[in-house]
Order: C-alpha cells, then sequence, then structure tokens
C-alpha cells in the first residue's frame, strides 16, 4: 500500500486519489467542506500540524490499533478523523493540541535517530522495526504520555457515539457486543453545541 | 420594608429543591439563582464524551477550579491546583445540580446516626458529636422525600431496618437484573441479609413524570424520561407551575453583602454576560453544594463578618466530610455458567438492587482491638458502569507497559464478551476532622476573580478499618456468588461526589455554623440546606438525608412567615 492510498484508507475514505495529498487534502477527503470552514475561521492551532505529522500520527494508530479479518482497527473506526476533529474543535484546550503535536514531532525525530537505516520514517519501517521504536519511546515519559493519549483517542473513536465522528454505524460496539443507551445525541446536541 | 422576594434561593440542587418547591406551593415569591444552564429531559443523551470524558455539566477547569491540599507519606502536606491533576470536585452545574446525575441509590440515615458520639464514644483525632435533632424530628421528612421526590423499594425485615411511618414504599421497585438472584443465594448460604435497595426511581408513571425506561446509563448521566428524582425534574419543574417561583439560570452569585446589624442585605450575582446584578429577599438560603457554599460564605464579607459571613467562631468550612468506604469487583465469567443463566446475565438495563447493612454495626475484636461496638456501614452492588470508553482505557495497562495492537484488542474482546462484571460501594462514616476543611486560596482565582476553594483532605485510620472489613465481607459475597477476579479495598480517596459539611449545624455557636433550623447562628435572616449542615455523613450515600433535612427547614420557614398563604 503507497503513502497516499495508507493516508486515504486512515482518513476512512477508500476512493483512489491521483494527485499528491497534502495534509489538509486528508482532511478534506474526510470532513465536510462545511466544517473545515468553521475550522479556518476559528484559526486553530491544528493547521500547524503538517502533512508528515498526520501520517506519523495515522502510522502509528494503525500499529496500536490494527485492522484484522474479524475486528475493525484503525482505519475502520475513522480513527484519524476522530482525531482531527478533535484537534480542530474550538473549544479544545490549546494545551492538548499542542501536546499532541509536539509529541509527534518528538517521535519523528526519536525514530529518525533510533532507526538502523538512519533517517528512515516511522511508516517506512516494517511492523517488527516499529514496535521496538515505540517501545523505546514508551520508556521516556514524554513519549508514553504521548502514546497514552493516542491510545484514548483511539478507544474513543472505537466506542464514542458515531454522531462524533469514530465508530461509524457503531461498528466499534457490535464488535464488543456493547449495547449503547438511548437517547443517542444528535448532532445538533454534541457536547460543545449544548 | 419591600423586598424584591419573599426568599432567594442560591442553587438548585438537592438542598434547594424541597425549599423551592415548599416555598412556592405555600404561596411564597421564590427567586432562585442557578450557575449553570437549564436543561430538561430534551437536552440529556447517553453520551459518555459529554458526561464522563469533557466535563458538559461542569465548569471548565482553566476558569474555574479548586486547589487541593492532601498529605504526603512523610506527614507534611502538599496543595495542587486541578487543573493541573486528575481530580474534579464540581459534581454537576446544571438546574437540579447533581442531583441531576446521581444513581439515586436512596437510604435511610439510623437512628444512632443522629446521636454518634453518645452511641459509639468518641474517636481520637475525630470531631464526633451528636446532632441537635433526632431520626424521629427527621423520618416525616425522610417519608416525605418517598412520596414527593419518589422513592421505589420494599420494604423487608432485617436487622438494621430503621422505624418507618408508613408500611412501604409508595412505588413498587425497579426492575432488577437476574445478577441480583445470584447475590440474594449467596447471601442466604452465608447467613447474610441481602436487601431491595431504595432507588430515588419511578418504576412507574407517576407525579407527572414518566417511568424508568431502563437505558441502562443512569448514575452520571441525565434522565431522560424524568423517572429519576432530580431536584429539577421532582420539584423545581413543580414549582414552576404555581407561578411563584422563577428561575435565574447561568446566574453566578458572587457576594452576599450583609449591613451593619450583621443581616443579609442582597445578594450579588453575574449573569451569562458578565452583567452584575443585585437582588434582595426577606429570607436568604444558600445550598450550592457544600464546598462552595463554605467558599461563597468566606468570600461574602460585611462590616459584621470580618472573616466571612456567619463565621464569627470561624467554624466555616470546618469539618469537611465525604462518604468513606470501598470497592470492589468480581466477574461472572460466562464459561461457568449454563446457556441460560449466561442469556440472563446478559441481560442489559435493568438494576442490581441489592444491598447488605448487616454490618451497620461491628463487634470484632480481631480487628478493632476492642469490646465497643464499632460503627459500620453499608453494602450496595451495583452493575459495572457501563462507560465503554473507560472500561476500555483500564485494558491498556499491561504489566510490562501499555498494551497495543493484538494483545490489546483481545484483552477488550475479551473483556466486553468474557463475562458480566459486578461491583460493589461500601459506605462508612468519614470521621471529621481538624485537617478536613475548606478555605480560600488566595493565589489562585476564577474568572471573577475571587479566590477559589482550597479544600484540605484528611483521611482518619477509622474510616480505612471500617472500609476494609466491609469490603472485605462484600469480597465473601462475590466469592460465593462464584464470581472471579475478585478484588476488594478500602478507599481513602475522597470521593469527590459525596461531599458534606463546612457549616455543621448545633445547638452551640461556638463550635456550629447553624442552629438547629439550619438557621446561621449569627446571620438571622440566613439558611443553609445542602449537606453542609451535616456533622457527621452517616454510612449511606447524604442525598436522601439533604432531601429530607431542606423540606424540615422548608416548613420552618413557612411557619416564620406565618404559614402557607391563602389562594
Amino acid at each position: 500500500m503507497d503513502r497516499r492510498t495508507f493516508i486515504l484508507r486512515s482518513s476512512g475514505t477508500f476512493a483512489a486519489v491521483s494527485t499528491p495529498l497534502t495534509a489538509s487534502a486528508v482532511v478534506k477527503a474526510a470532513i465536510p467542506d462545511s466544517e473545515l470552514q468553521q475550522i479556518s475561521e476559528h484559526h486553530s492551532p491544528v493547521n500547524n500540524f503538517k502533512e508528515s505529522d498526520w501520517v506519523t500520527i495515522a502510522t502509528v494508530q494503525n500499529h496500536l490499533f490494527p485492522s484484522e479479518i474479524d475486528a475493525p482497527g484503525s482505519i475502520e473506526i475513522n480513527a484519524l478523523t476522530y482525531l482531527h476533529d478533535y484537534l480542530s474543535n474550538p473549544i479544545t484546550d490549546h494545551n492538548d493540541i499542542e501536546f499532541i503535536l509536539s509529541g509527534t514531532r518528538l517521535l519523528q525525530t526519536f525514530s529518525k535517530q533510533k532507526s538502523e537505516a538512519n533517517g528512515a520514517l516511522l511508516s517506512d519501517m516494517s511492523i517488527e522495526q516499529r514496535e521496538l521504536i515505540l517501545r523505546e519511546f514508551e520508556q521516556e515519559p514524554e513519549g508514553r504520555r504521548w502514546l497514552v493519549n493516542i491510545l484514548n483517542y483511539l478507544l474513543e473513536a472505537l466506542l464514542t457515539d458515531p454522531v462524533y465522528g469514530g465508530n461509524p454505524n457503531g461498528i466499534g460496539w457490535q464488535w464488543l457486543e456493547h449495547r449503547a443507551g438511548e437517547p443517542h445525541p444528535p448532532a445538533n446536541k454534541r457536547y460543545w453545541l449544548l | 420594608m419591600s423586598h424584591d422576594y419573599d426568599i432567594c434561593v442560591v442553587g438548585s440542587g438537592a438542598g434547594a429543591g424541597p425549599i423551592i418547591y415548599t416555598l412556592a406551593h405555600a404561596g411564597y415569591k421564590v427567586l432562585v439563582l442557578e450557575k449553570g444552564p437549564w436543561y430538561t429531559e430534551q437536552d440529556y443523551f447517553k453520551d459518555e464524551l459529554k458526561t464522563s470524558l469533557r466535563g458538559g455539566y461542569t465548569p471548565d477547569l482553566r476558569e474555574e477550579q479548586h486547589v487541593v491540599e492532601i498529605e504526603n507519606d512523610d506527614g507534611s502536606w502538599r496543595n495542587f491546583p486541578t487543573y493541573q491533576s486528575s481530580w474534579n470536585f464540581w459534581n454537576g452545574n446544571v438546574v437540579g445540580g447533581s442531583s441531576n446525575f446521581m444513581s439515586g441509590f436512596f437510604h435511610r440515615l439510623k437512628p444512632n446516626d443522629f446521636k454518634l458520639l453518645s452511641s459509639y464514644g468518641p474517636i481520637k483525632g475525630a470531631n464526633i458529636v451528636d446532632w441537635p435533632i433526632s431520626y424521629d424530628d427527621m423520618e416525616p421528612y425522610y417519608d416525605k422525600v418517598e412520596k414527593v421526590v419518589g422513592v421505589s423499594g420494599k420494604v423487608i425485615k432485617h436487622p438494621f431496618q430503621e422505624p418507618r411511618s408508613s408500611a412501604d414504599f409508595p412505588f413498587p421497585p425497579t426492575a432488577e437484573h437476574p445478577i441480583a438472584q445470584h447475590i440474594d443465594k449467596a447471601c442466604e448460604r452465608l447467613g447474610f441479609h441481602s436487601m431491595p435497595m431504595p432507588r430515588a426511581i419511578l418504576s412507574q408513571p407517576a407525579l407527572n413524570r414518566k417511568p424508568c425506561v431502563y437505558s441502562g446509563f443512569c448514575g452520571s448521566y441525565g434522565c431522560a424520561t424524568g423517572a429519576k428524582g432530580g431536584s429539577r425534574a421532582a420539584l423545581i419543574d413543580s414549582a414552576m407551575t404555581t407561578g411563584n417561583c422563577e428561575l435565574r439560570p447561568e446566574s453566578m452569585v458572587t457576594h452576599i453583602h450583609s449591613d451593619n446589624t450583621g443581616k443579609v442585605s442582597a445578594i450579588e450575582y453575574v449573569d451569562k454576560q458578565g452583567k452584575k446584578h443585585a437582588v434582595d429577599a426577606k429570607l436568604y438560603v444558600v445550598a450550592a453544594q457544600a464546598i462552595e457554599t463554605s467558599r461563597l460564605l468566606l468570600n461574602s464579607t460585611g462590616p459584621k463578618h470580618p472573616d466571612g459571613l456567619a463565621n464569627n467562631t470561624g467554624q466555616v468550612g470546618k469539618n469537611l466530610i465525604f462518604a468513606g468506604g470501598g470497592a470492589g469487583s468480581g466477574r461472572m465469567s460466562y464459561d461457568k455458567f449454563s446457556e441460560q443463566q449466561v442469556n440472563d446475565l446478559k441481560q442489559f438495563g435493568t438494576f442490581v438492587n441489592r444491598s447488605i447493612q448487616d454490618w451497620y454495626e461491628i463487634k470484632d475484636q480481631s480487628l478493632f482491638k476492642t469490646e465497643a461496638t464499632q460503627k459500620g456501614g453499608t453494602i450496595d452492588f451495583v452493575h459495572l458502569h457501563p462507560n465503554p470508553v473507560a472500561r476500555a482505557n483500564r485494558q491498556t495497562r499491561g504489566n510490562g507497559g501499555l498494551l497495543w495492537g493484538k494483545p490489546l484488542k483481545d484483552k477488550l474482546h475479551e473483556h466486553f464478551t468474557g463475562g458480566r462484571y459486578i461491583k460493589v460501594e461500601a459506605f462508612c462514616d468519614w470521621a471529621p476532622t481538624d485537617n478536613s476543611h475548606v478555605s480560600l486560596d488566595n493565589k489562585v482565582k476564577d474568572k471573577y476573580g475571587l479566590p477559589v476553594a482550597k479544600i484540605k483532605v484528611d483521611v482518619h485510620v477509622q474510616n480505612l478499618k471500617v472500609g476494609w472489613y466491609l469490603a472485605n465481607k462484600s469480597g465473601d459475597v462475590l466469592r460465593e456468588m462464584g464470581a472471579d477476579n475478585v478484588i476488594s479495598f478500602a478507599s481513602g480517596v475522597p470521593p469527590t461526589n459525596l461531599v458534606a459539611g463546612g457549616c455543621r449545624f448545633g445547638k452551640d455557636a461556638k463550635t456550629s455554623v447553624l442552629n438547629p433550623d439550619c438557621q446561621a447562628h449569627d446571620v438571622e435572616n440566613l439558611y443553609i440546606t445542602d449537606g453542609s449542615f451535616m456533622p457527621t455523613g452517616g454510612s449511606v450515600p447524604h442525598t436522601w438525608t439533604i432531601y429530607a433535612n431542606s423540606f424540615r427547614v422548608a416548613d420552618k420557614i413557612v411557619a416564620r412567615f406565618g404559614g402557607e398563604k391563602q389562594a
């Protein structure tokens, strides 16, 4: 799977795209234009993320929560879209956004330094190499905190209401035989709108 | 002198609702100032993000927080603002307060809870006292709560059944999950007395409210049907129909002004737009939840109250208490039960509704090293909270580090699909001490520029001893049920949703803030009716007692006004 396809699948969109993708293109593939407008109006610090940052995050998400034949992975639960939407929300604490970005950049530097082929990207490594790097990264206090957060947002994408962009059609609930409560939150009463 | 209102109430939770309901129905003009928004059933959804993960019903800690002071292992103390921690002492800033989000485990206090000192003697290092009123004084109001707020349950004989004026609850128990039968059988084999847990949840349509629909998401969640007896659904909605009640949501009270005689002269508040207002009334009631009530009084200095309103003997904020106790859990693994039993265990939505109060008093020399009877507590059995993200997150902690990849996914699948979890909550008294109190932190201020509350938390060893005793008993029951992965433990961590004290009532103004009617000793027109009044908390959740006491004080206020107004 090439990088572009991988990014698109990570954003939950499976259509082929023939032009090189920027981070904003990844977002565009997954988020309606109307919401993109809202993001730009609020000048969210999420705009400081580069395409390479999203690639790193998507790579880690897929490693931490891989797709299986009989179980959804980060791609099927729209994990990248979910995280992007959360970080783009105007009410999200800027400290949270900056924490995710600084951890991503730290991991990029860390993985380049630690990789056998000096300077390799995390996304270019084998699963075994990636596991080694992430386990070493976990030993760093900052690295562990970042991984805990990435795991948390993965599980949110897996198990929160589909109205928030993850867990499409309740795929996570079905996999874990979880019965969600009713009434579900409608789009106009998501937590930041009430 | 004319006043804007007969009575002005700060807050709208369990301590405020009965005042609002009673006074409005008695014909008096009531103004309610509530810090949070006015949500109704149409605004409550089963949304874990809003309810539990994003603090959707509590203030943003960046703008409004607390400072916590706790003891280090070496006996020194450290403090930290809650924004920089995982602690959060806010519980529900909406109309109806935190009663919207309670589980509604409703237990009365026992007669001896009203005379803890004379019944069980002093505890070294704890400020145990008798209440200035008896169980007999409160009983009619416990009964009133059953009928007006709506409590469902079934009275059965057990060793610590408290005296009742009504033979049984006005509403039958809510539907029970089959796991309750496992608890009953285990208790029978062990010689324990399991009992149906009363719930402040309507099991049938009544009181102009719909019944429970068993969504499976109750505690921590607002009720979408109105079945839960929160203050807004059960009392304030009714008060509004009288035409005598005005409620101003998103109104943060910042100062209670007092005059040269020491009486309250006006209440100052800030609305959603940041505009300041002042109102006056004949009488004032503060019920802003224990911590915030003490903070508001301490911030409200005046000519006769240089150290804070009603604080001329330095008692405001003292003897803060929580609910002490422990917890436990076990799993009914499906591979140990028949197909029919597994299908039963997989039922979703209905309640466990079982309690044990066999150890409300404990005689056990091996643990307590004395022949004297100790005050014990209550064990409640509940489902593991169904919030899936919280449950899933707990599975990411492995022995050698974080769990991820296939091992995490396998563990998640096993956790969610391999068995039914049962949880235990044990409640005992939280011994009040000199080191548990609320003061003002003059370094940390909120968005209104006011010093935030500094909460000093002290854990008395007696809490832990009793907590361990109850936790061990609950573990015995879980194992007898056939549960595996059983854990049970006492906890010294204060439950931030079960707080009381800070403005004790009592007969002596030197050792209490309020008189037996919950009127401030040194502020003639001020009453406090949230959990602040409690000198000791009993060995149960506080809410039923807070409701009952507020109805009791409401009757005192109506009598002071000259009785119900004629229509």
